[in-house]
């Protein structure tokens, strides 16, 4: 299934869940040409939003991805709360909860970092450019090192395009 | 060379300040030789085109053409899936 960032932003935007769009899904709406196949959110570890988070995600069936079907698995607050990061199906498509990423921390750490964003009706958080490339620089995952060229030569046009005056506004 | 503020910090591996945020410090880009070599081949036609959108507009256009893969995916003989 795609990774369905419409329908992920439908369950989670209007219960209030507090999260970041990172990983492929960022690069694209800052404007990269590469597809992606999840959709990565860091998500507020706070008790308030780990309750609307799984309230939000429950009646999507997440199951651990990869894992054989059948494992007791249960989607509830104690097992987000005793985990950090999960990699899910779902009814809306695969997706990432990420409480910490490498080299960039927690949900907190990584919102001044962020931009709200519009798309698909829903408003939300997505994190800025140069910070994506650090965070795909932190993985140190070889597959990252041609998206990183290209997020790098995006960043180099949009200072150029803005430098220029040449951005329209909303882009 | 393209210089951006970074989120990590030298003398404290989490890079976060007191109050949980990140700490500013300037990292250089384009240091590493392979990152260097694919940039070299990036069609940055369809980059600037991409900047000229707004983020909605990205957005579905990702998600029109995710479905598509998703589609063709599925009419494709399984031994090539």
């Amino acid at each position: 299934m795609a990774a369905d960032l419409e329908k992920a932003l439908s369950a989670l935007v209007p219960a209030g869940v507090k999260f970041i769009v990172i990983g492929g899904w960022a690069a694209a709406l800052h404007g990269s040409a590469r597809s992606t196949i999840d959709v990565d959110v860091v998500y507020d570890r706070s008790r308030a939003n780990v309750h609307a988070l799984v309230a939000a995600l429950q009646p999507h069936a997440p199951y651990l991805r990869g894992a054989p079907p059948g494992l007791p698995f249960a989607f509830d607050e104690r097992t987000i709360r005793m985990g950090l990061n999960f990699t899910l199906t779902t009814s809306l498509g695969s997706l990432d909860l990420l409480g910490e990423v490498p080299g960039g921390g927690t949900y907190v750490a990584l919102l001044e970092r962020s931009l709200e964003v519009d798309a698909f009706g829903y408003r939300f958080r997505v994190v800025d450019l140069p910070t994506l490339i650090h965070l795909k620089r932190a993985a140190g995952r070889p597959k990252d090192l041609e998206p990183i060229a290209e997020l790098e030569a995006l960043l180099e046009e949009r200072r150029r395009l803005e430098a220029n005056n040449q951005l329209p506004p909303g882009a | 060379m393209i210089k951006h503020a970074d989120i990590a910090d030298e003398s404290e591996s989490s890079g976060l300040t007191a109050d949980g945020t990140l700490k500013e410090m300037e990292l250089e880009f384009g240091d590493d030789p392979v990152v260097a070599c694919f940039k070299q081949d990036v069609d940055r036609s369809l980059l600037i085109d991409n900047l000229f959108r707004t983020y909605d507009e990205r957005a579905r256009r990702m998600n029109e053409f995710l479905r598509a893969r998703d589609q063709l995916q599925t009419a494709l003989p399984i031994q090539l899936r």
